[in-house]
């Protein structure tokens, strides 16, 4: 019935309304708030991004104020949007529901390009890792001028797209990089050149990048699957949504705000990650997440080291030696003086202060008639004595 | 006829949107004049008495006269800060036992620079806690005093306890996970989560990456239990209370409260996860420390176990499990209806947390 996509046109009319009133209305607020005039072109190209990094000039730069005030910001921003996606996938479903017909495979491409434009990058959710040159350019943007050094030739080598050149430095890891994709009935073309060795000093520390870089590309793939399940659970959850709303509007039931129906969004949206989060295939992907970062963090931080000791400065193994060892004389100091406080007197000491208290006694005979020391009550069983306040 | 759910008039979405810009400007106009120490939290007065290390013990001044002679030793977990215990004044499970007239010391285990990375359990548990107890113990002239474990800190104060039963007069057990492998429920997947994913994570990998374990990778995983809920309806339902400087102050203060915490010594992280969490081995009586075996059974003292009802990140089972394992005979639960934090933030649990355990502490002494 055309009733369908008159609604939800009006609809995406009154959201479109809706933003500009925003946008002004914050603009408008930054005025008030900031008291200075918001820069215009910046606040045109990037609201939201401008809000944000204002926030830390309005409130206390260090305080927790300035981060609610941006996660306020930022969860209207988000309303905003979820609302945009949830009228338009109502828009592109209606027609559907109305003719009988299946909703649910629409709905999930509409919902992948959904979020493929919302993280900016159509390939960099549920693509990365494909292109060997891209990684390494990548790879290498993370590290920058730090290993320039070491690996000129091999960035030199990225730059032209001569892979090849790169791989004769010699990398057990690169051949993981060319099976990538490839299943085993293939023949990988270049999986026996990246055994080759190079020699000398510069071998050592190229593998300690290339070890790294393989780590890196590890962790790409596994990230890869990660956004897979969590696109997955994406989808399932504006499927869900809609058939909510479905069962709604069969049953002639309304939502009349905005803040009602994201609400009923975010709710939706929790259920389906948490039974998400339950699963085993969700288990195993976010240990393999985990694994896979933690094991680039260790090899990012052998390049690290290795860079470190060329410039003479202390390592972190260095570090950890040195924390260790003070660990453990703190750990044996502090026996050490438990054992002190706990042990019974030496003889030594013992015997003076026997010595002390027959002389009190003779001292206390001579000035009066003797009589039996009267026993002081037994102090209740003290602790041993621990460090007072400092 | 199907009709679209969505009844949301142009008119109507201006006028909310209108709504909703109001409070933000109110709540922004707020927001810039406050200074982060305006928000305050820990505000029962204290004194340090005691320091070892980077941890402090606290003493809270007494207002009443009428004091509990046996002084009350309260151990935080070693993850977050133990300021959630004294989040503000009508809200504050330390400030409320003070008021019972209990004689409370508190355990602030400070924070962990990277020099700390090698502290174990045992470190905690027969280092720093059994040092605080004996002073304690030499403060007042006494053998024994009470102890009160908030979560992961009830957990380690169980295992003292077990350990050293002769310095424990009375063991009180705030939402404290004892059998980490308990409460699941397949209709409530969000139930026991954190213990599940805890249980998968090659945590030697993430010692041996991170050191210590960074703060935010540990606060990153708890937002992820309700990843919409946390990270955007939160704040969402924030607008509600933004034009309410006292609702916000509340909120102000939670949230410094949860994105403030220090990081977790890596070794003990490490040992936590690996015996309690994965082998679970504290409730099969397995874990040892310091060369010894932790026997529940040796848990003669009296022991008052206080648990959440709707607590997801510790369900109830997972606390009550002690029930069958501990050796004592005078074994109390104490049920209050709230949430993991609820139980010392929230309205209800002000008028039972603190008043049932004083009652319950003076029943016994």
């Amino acid at each position: 019935m055309a009733d369908w996509t008159q609604q939800a046109e009006q609809m995406l009319k009154s959201w479109t309304e809706a933003q500009k009133n925003v946008w002004d209305s914050w603009q408008a607020l930054a005025e008030r708030i900031g008291g200075a005039q918001p820069k215009p072109q910046a606040f045109s190209m990037n609201p939201m991004e401008w809000l944000q990094q204002s926030m830390s000039a309005w409130t206390d730069p260090t305080g927790v104020a300035g981060d609610a005030g941006r996660q306020v910001f930022g969860s209207q921003f988000s309303m905003m949007r979820n609302l945009e996606m949830l009228t338009r996938a109502w828009q592109m479903i209606a027609p559907k529901l109305d003719a009988g017909q299946d909703w649910r495979s629409p709905l999930s491409a509409f919902t992948t390009d959904w979020f493929q434009q919302l993280t900016g990058a159509p390939g960099g959710l549920l693509e990365m890792g494909k292109d060997s040159q891209t990684l390494w350019q990548s790879y290498m943007n993370e590290w920058g001028p730090l290993l320039r050094p070491w690996i000129s030739s091999a960035i030199d080598a990225t730059g032209s797209g001569h892979l090849g050149e790169m791989m004769l430095g010699g990398s057990a890891g690169l051949s993981r990089l060319f099976m990538m994709e490839q299943d085993e009935f293939q023949s990988p073309p270049f999986s026996g050149l990246a055994d080759i060795p190079s020699v000398g000093v510069a071998r050592e520390h190229q593998a300690k990048i290339l070890r790294a870089f393989d780590a890196f590309v590890d962790m790409r793939n596994v990230v890869l699957k990660f956004n897979k399940i969590t696109m997955g659970a994406l989808k399932k959850a504006v499927e869900t949504m809609m058939a909510t709303l479905v069962e709604k509007g069969k049953k002639g039931e309304k939502i009349q705000s905005m803040r009602d129906l994201n609400r009923l969004w975010l709710d939706s949206a929790d259920k389906v990650f948490t039974e998400m989060y339950a699963s085993e295939e969700y288990l195993v992907a976010q240990r393999e997440l985990s694994s896979a970062g933690m094991t680039y963090k260790i090899m990012q931080h052998d390049v690290v080291e290795m860079v470190l000791k060329n410039l003479n400065l202390p390592t972190r193994s260095e570090l950890d030696d040195a924390y260790k060892t003070l660990y453990e004389l703190r750990k044996e100091v502090k026996a050490l003086k438990k054992a002190l406080r706990e042990q019974p007197k030496p003889a030594i000491e013992a015997k003076a202060a026997t010595q002390n208290a027959i002389k009190q006694v003779t001292t206390k005979s001579a000035a009066r008639p003797a009589t039996a020391k009267k026993a002081s009550p037994p102090r209740k069983k003290a602790a041993s004595r621990a460090k007072p306040a400092s | 006829m199907l009709s679209l759910p969505i009844d949301i008039q142009p008119r109507d979405a201006v006028k909310e949107i209108k709504e909703i810009n109001e409070k933000i400007t109110k709540g922004l106009e707020f927001l810039s004049k406050l200074k982060d120490v305006d928000v305050d939290i820990g505000s029962t007065p204290k004194e340090t008495v005691y320091t070892e290390d980077k941890l402090k013990l606290y003493h809270y001044l007494p207002t009443q006269e009428d004091l509990l002679e046996t002084p009350l030793l309260i151990v935080y977990a070693l993850v977050n800060r133990y300021l959630v215990a004294d989040l503000q004044p009508d809200r504050s499970m330390v400030r409320n036992l003070v008021d019972e007239g209990l004689d409370t010391y508190l355990i602030d285990w400070g924070d962990p620079s990277p020099a700390d990375k090698y502290l174990t359990v045992d470190d905690y548990v027969n280092g720093y806690l059994d040092d605080c107890v004996d002073f304690l113990r030499e403060r007042h002239g006494i053998d024994k005093i009470n102890l009160l474990g908030i979560c992961q800190g009830g957990t380690l104060a169980t295992c003292y306890s077990a350990l050293h039963p002769e310095k424990v007069a009375n063991l009180v057990l705030t939402v404290t996970p004892i059998d980490f492998h308990a409460g699941k429920d397949k209709l409530n997947p969000e139930i026991g989560l954190l213990f599940n994913w805890g249980k998968g994570v090659d945590v030697d990998l993430m010692v041996d990456a991170y050191g210590n374990v960074p703060a935010d990778v540990l606060n990153f995983t708890f937002l992820m239990v309700k990843p919409f809920a946390l990270n955007f309806g939160k704040y969402h339902d924030m607008l509600d209370i933004m034009d309410n400087e006292k609702a916000m102050m509340n909120f102000l203060r939670m949230e410094k409260w949860l994105f403030n915490g220090p990081d977790a010594a890596g070794e003990a992280y490490r040992e936590f996860v690996r015996d309690f969490l994965r082998d679970n081995k504290l409730v099969k009586n397995e874990k040892t420390i310091g060369g010894k075996l932790v026997d529940l059974g040796n848990l003669t003292m009296p022991v008052l176990n206080c648990y959440a009802t709707a607590d997801h990140l510790v369900p109830p089972p997972c606390s009550k499990a002690l029930a069958e394992k501990a050796g004592t005979k005078d074994y109390t639960e104490m049920e209050i209806p709230s949430g993991h934090i609820g139980i010392y933030v929230g309205g209800k649990a002000q008028k039972m947390l603190a008043p049932g355990v004083a009652k319950w502490l003076r029943e016994r002494t």
